[in-house]
């Protein structure tokens, strides 16, 4: 922290020679103009190249309103599912040991080093008309392949780190003492939870919340697996732009794309928001 | 309201914490665990506690066996040593957490949790803060508000982990004789873990001491420093200069080296028994001159420590491996005046009181 401060320092100083300064501060604006800006800026413009009608229209279209639905249904799921298990994950491996919690840990990351596509593909494999399970559930008349479950566990899957690997370092450096008091004044487990545990680990758990959700509103490739792009029925938001594009529908794409888009932003406040609360109640902790 | 651990043994992995423990606490006691880190103090007070459990051995508390029982049905007050206190509530919220998760029939009114709590803060001189938060208090505020969040819950034992240890020196002192009268008002059953001897013997009515899991010696901090049980105790609490050498007529032999003393009762004793004086620093005279065989030194350091003067001696013509290189010596102030000693001067060594260790087992104490 120091010594940065102090290379910037110099750079400062009168007399010291300015044009790495602009030059490195000009190439880092050139790259997110490029490669952030541009995209999100020509995004909005075909969105809206046809006027504000014409992109009302396109969002307000039948299947765009069920592929809203699936979207945020999928979502509904998810994100209660994989915070309930990312609490659960981390406090097994912050506070307690044992055999496999290593393996565990590495575990818990196996979803961000796979490709989606062959996240997707395993659920194929597994539950597919011709996998293991598959044709037993589709007798029961509950097919998982192509249709909403199969969405859900393809997203599930791949979102399961998130809030896992966001609170177990959190809940490592926290540590337990807090808690054992609380167990010693005589709290039960869930009441040490709810007033100890929750209170401690609250930003951290929103933060993994708010990227989780970003993540299973915007998957694509092991939805796109394992979804069958069934119009009304089994198309996401990300899928449904991709259909329009491929027919070439260019302004509605874009127009559904910027709702995508529209999350993206809106995630990336809040995610400021959290880190900004998180920084601040840090701040007074150690005051 | 005593406490009674018979025969507790606990290993984490291979690593044995402790190592068939037995210890007595009697009603209204307060008293110290001593010990090294890692010795097992810390986890003997977690079993007794009831945070940890114990691999064999059972814990007695008031005539009843609470081995297998949570730490709720034991009654006993924790304080944590980072005191671990609450950081998002206020003061007033981490005293009243015990009463508040009481069961609905046993929880008292807002009111009268309002009137214990201020009650507990008056106690512990704190209730001018009750409205803050922990981050906004110094280290020993912090560990009286734990204090009284421990003592809210009316606890009958009272245990405490290094109440003392991340404190200022000063700080701590004035904690010290705080936390005694306290105890002599509240006459709460206590112990207390410590690494620092200084603060058991001020503290404490009794003292544990403790190594490798062990308990080496149980006594008054009189008892433990004057007569130790062990070589290990004799070191531990206190300064000592050790002698080892062999019994040579009324001499022990450090090879080539004599100190002109031998226990009592040795009489019977053959000559080459091997034994190890353990001397406190100011367990020895100097004397200018004198008439008796004593062995000689040279002043080498002196330093003015207020009342007394700390002073490092040399053994002259020896180098042996029983001797301790250089010799401590404490002198009252008075008497170092007296002496008038300078740095290079020859002196004469006495000592006045030694712990005799026969190969690592205790002997006998006393004068010579």
């Amino acid at each position: 922290m120091h010594t940065q401060t102090l290379a910037l320092d110099r750079l400062d100083q009168p007399g010291a020679r300015q044009w790495p300064r602009y030059v490195l501060t000009g190439l880092a604006i050139f790259i997110i103009g490029l490669f952030l800006l541009l995209p999100l800026a020509a995004v909005l413009i075909e969105a809206f190249s046809e006027g504000w009608d014409l992109y009302v229209q396109a969002i307000n279209d039948r299947y765009t309103w069920e592929a809203i639905k699936l979207t945020l249904l999928v979502a509904a799921v998810v994100v209660p599912l994989n915070t309930v298990f990312g609490i659960a994950a981390a406090w097994m491996i912050a506070r307690f040991q044992f055999t496999g919690r290593g393996a565990l840990t590495t575990l818990i990351d196996l979803p961000f080093s796979i490709s989606p596509v062959i996240a997707g593909l395993i659920f194929v494999l597994v539950f597919g008309a011709h996998g293991w399970f598959g044709s037993w559930f589709a007798e029961q008349g509950f097919p998982i392949i192509f249709a909403v479950p199969g969405i859900i566990l393809a997203t599930l899957f791949v979102t399961v780190p998130f809030v896992a690997r966001e609170l177990i370092p959190l809940m490592q450096e926290q540590g337990s003492e807090e808690e054992e008091a609380a167990i010693a004044l005589g709290a039960g487990s869930w009441t040490m939870f709810r007033k100890i545990t929750l209170p401690k680990i609250k930003w951290g758990l929103l933060y993994g919340i708010i990227l989780c959700n970003a993540r299973a509103m915007g998957e694509f490739g092991a939805v796109s697996v394992v979804s069958g792009h069934i119009r009304g029925q089994t198309n996401t938001l990300p899928l449904h732009v991709e259909i329009l594009y491929n027919e070439y529908n260019f302004t509605a794409a874009f127009a559904v794309a910027s709702l995508l888009a529209g999350l993206a932003i809106l995630t990336l406040v809040l995610k400021s928001l959290v880190e900004w609360q998180q920084a601040r109640s840090l701040e007074r902790a150690t005051q | 309201m005593s406490i009674e651990v018979r025969n507790i043994t606990k290993a984490f992995d291979d690593f044995k914490a402790l190592d068939n423990v037995s210890l007595n606490v009697d009603d209204g006691e307060l008293v110290a665990l001593l010990g090294p880190s890692g010795c097992g103090k810390t986890t003997l007070l977690r079993m007794i506690a009831g945070l940890d459990f114990v691999d064999e051995g059972e814990v007695w508390l008031n005539g009843e066996n609470v081995t297998g029982k949570h730490i709720k049905q034991r009654g006993v007050g924790f304080v944590f040593q980072h005191y671990a206190l609450f950081g998002h509530m206020t003061v007033f919220e981490n005293v009243a957490f015990g009463l508040r998760v009481l069961k609905r029939n046993e929880r008292p009114s807002e009111d009268q949790i309002r009137k214990r709590v201020h009650e507990l803060l008056d106690l512990v001189q704190l209730d001018w803060l009750s409205k803050r938060f922990p981050a906004q208090l110094s280290g020993g505020q912090r560990q009286r508000v734990a204090l009284a969040r421990a003592l809210a819950v009316e606890p009958k034992f009272l245990l405490l982990d290094e109440p003392f240890g991340a404190l200022d020196a000063n700080v701590r002192k004035e904690l010290r004789r705080w936390l005694r009268r306290l105890h002599d008002e509240l006459h709460v059953t206590s112990i207390f873990v410590t690494h620092d001897q200084e603060e058991a013997m001020e503290v404490a009515s009794r003292i544990v001491v403790m190594d490798k899991g062990r308990i080496e010696q149980v006594g008054t901090p009189e008892a433990v420093y004057d007569r130790p049980a062990s070589p290990f105790v004799s070191s531990f609490i206190g300064n000592v200069n050790v002698f080892h050498g062999r019994l040579q007529g009324g001499s022990l032999d450090t090879g080539g080296w004599q100190l002109p003393i031998r226990p009592p009762g040795s009489d019977d004793v053959g000559d080459d028994t091997p034994y190890a004086a353990y001397i406190r620093p100011h367990d020895f005279e100097l004397l200018k001159s004198t008439e008796e065989k004593l062995p000689e030194c040279r002043v080498k350091f002196i330093q003015p420590m207020g009342s007394v003067y700390r002073l490092e001696v040399v053994p002259e013509h020896a180098a042996s491996d029983g001797l301790p290189e250089v010799i401590d010596v404490e002198l009252p102030r008075r008497d170092f005046r007296a002496l008038n000693l300078s740095v290079g001067e020859r002196v004469y060594l006495r000592a006045t009181e030694t712990h005799w260790f026969e190969a690592g087992q205790p002997a006998v104490t006393g004068p010579r």
